[in-house]
């Protein structure tokens, strides 16, 4: 049976799904002996990561916005956050694709800072 | 206040409406129902536990290192600001914070749920209450409603307080009329129409558990990024094995981060699920007082779901608890393992530099005046005694280790065994 969310809740979990996958690109960096790119891609999953409390903070009291092209919008990054992964995990473009990554992961700051 | 007063009187028509007819009532499914959301209760409010702690010390933990970067952001939560226009003004409070008292306000919804089925039970019972009682469960009733809306938002509007009441309107006007005409149906009518009430508010307590299930992610993910950091670099400089206890004891504390993780979110999501079942056995309750061979079976259910939602967070917490208790042993003894080899090695060192100085001395001997031997063996008779006395440090700190992580372990069999006997 599928959990029913209600939009802010929807937004919220779009954004872990891009912190969590952000934490996990960080790793394989690391592990690929990349730690500059490792910590830029830290940096800017810590920055999501306050968002993300800002949101649950505010879900707790009343939150409201114009969500549905919002979840859209991050469901899309998160595909292309995907495919970065997949990219730097196979060694393909390392360099070009954890830029990518971290302009991804500005998008979806981008995003919340237009709703809060 | 709206809530109050309106429900109150709601609570009232409802109480004394039933008063009058229910002596022709099964009062067993209500008991059932009754006992379902107090399994529900139980359950409900051990299985909100475990985030806020995480996120406490997360926040801790940040504002600390914010601070050495020359950042307050994070510490301006914690700051007591005034504005100039309001007197009673709260300033933005961290997450945990706003957990607590989100936590509150599901606690105190549950119980807003079990002095409903309380009342309810009341009523059915032949053994009427008396109108003194009834106002007294029905201020009480009104209090926790109003409480739970006010922990769960910020708003404190009246208009907050109203989308989330209990009572319908249409319910009350229909128990006006069952006051008037006395007939048992016009109360199944007022129960029947209360049913949408009920279902919006299980829907508001279902997203309620959503957020703690979405907080408890967020702090879990954030728990578990600072120790696979801390893990990736003590690896990364593991010569000659020396993180060796380090990592693995990262690895465990990794691992208990993902059981707990693991365990809440099946016990939300259990939790999701039974709030979900409430409406049907509403609806059950006021079917059953139209016709007495209706089905409960919702109502079983709901009370089956809600003993094992309770259960099962117990059993859980007992093999957490034992196998945290154990860790924190299997630590203390790998910590004592370690100095233990620290010791050995010192000891070691000291052996071989007391050689060394008997050679020395021994050529001494051999040879008294030069001056060169003199040195030579002065300078190890003081490498040696300095690596004794390190040596003799490093075997009473590791003794005293030893005897903690025994200590530990004895207190660990201890809680093992209560657990067991329990």
């Amino acid at each position: 049976m599928p959990i029913s969310m209600n939009k802010k809740q929807e937004i919220i979990q779009q954004l872990l799904a891009s912190k969590t996958k952000a934490y996990q690109a960080e790793v394989k960096l690391l592990l690929k002996q990349k730690p500059s790119e490792a910590a830029e891609v830290k940096n800017h999953g810590k920055e999501l990561s306050k968002r993300i409390d800002n949101l649950i903070a505010e879900t707790m009291s009343n939150w409201l916005g114009n969500a549905d092209k919002l979840i859209s919008d991050v469901k899309l990054i998160n595909k292309n956050v995907q495919r970065s992964i997949k990219d730097i995990n196979n060694n393909v473009n390392v360099a070009g694709n954890v830029v990518k990554l971290v302009g991804f992961i500005d998008d979806v700051v981008e995003i919340v800072d237009g709703i809060t | 206040m709206y809530l109050n007063t309106g429900i109150r009187n709601i609570v009232l028509v409802v109480a004394f409406s039933l008063v009058a007819g229910c002596t022709t009532i099964d009062t067993k499914p209500f008991e059932q129902f009754n006992s379902s959301l107090t399994e529900l209760n139980k359950g409900a409010t051990s299985s909100l536990d475990v985030t806020i702690p995480l996120a406490e010390g997360r926040y801790r933990k940040e504002v600390e290192n914010e601070l050495k970067q020359g950042s307050d952001e994070l510490l301006q939560e914690l700051y007591i600001l005034a504005e100039g226009e309001n007197p009673f003004f709260i300033s933005k409070p961290p997450v945990f914070l706003k957990a607590k008292k989100f936590k509150l306000g599901i606690s105190k919804t549950n119980l807003v749920w079990l002095d409903y089925s309380k009342l309810l039970l009341q009523l059915s019972s032949k053994e009427l209450v008396d109108d003194e009682k009834f106002s007294k469960l029905s201020e009480e009733l009104n209090k926790n409603a109003f409480d739970a809306v006010q922990s769960l938002k910020d708003d404190p509007s009246d208009t907050s307080a109203k989308n989330t009441a209990l009572f319908s309107e249409l319910a009350i006007a229909m128990a006006k009329e069952y006051i008037r005409t006395k007939q048992k149906e016009k109360l199944m009518e007022s129960l029947t129409n209360n049913q949408d009430s009920i279902s919006a508010y299980v829907v508001h307590m279902q997203s309620a558990i959503v957020t703690m299930a979405q907080s408890s992610t967020q702090e879990h993910s954030e728990k578990q990024q600072n120790l696979t950091r801390d893990l990736v670099g003590l690896v990364g400089s593991n010569e000659n094995g020396k993180n060796d206890s380090k990592i693995q004891k990262i690895i465990g504390d990794m691992i208990d981060i993902k059981t707990t993780h693991t365990d809440q979110m099946g016990s939300l999501q259990a939790l999701h699920i039974v709030y979900g079942k409430i409406p049907s056995a509403h609806e059950a309750l006021a079917t059953r007082l139209g016709k007495s061979d209706s089905s409960i079976a919702a109502i079983n259910d709901l009370l089956e779901k809600g003993i094992q939602l309770h259960s099962s967070y117990e059993a859980k917490a007992k093999v957490n608890k034992a196998e945290l208790v154990q860790a924190k042993a299997d630590a203390a003894s790998s910590e004592a393992t370690t100095a233990e080899i620290t010791y050995q090695q010192a000891k070691l060192k000291y052996t071989q530099a007391q050689f060394e100085y008997t050679l020395a001395q021994n050529a001494l001997d051999a040879d008294p005046d030069n001056e060169i031997k003199i040195k030579d063996a002065e300078d190890k008779k003081k490498i040696s005694e300095e690596l004794k006395l390190e040596a003799d440090g490093l075997k009473e700190y590791s003794e005293a280790l030893r005897a903690a992580a025994t200590a530990v372990q004895e207190s660990a069999n201890e809680v093992k065994n209560s657990i067991i006997n329990n």
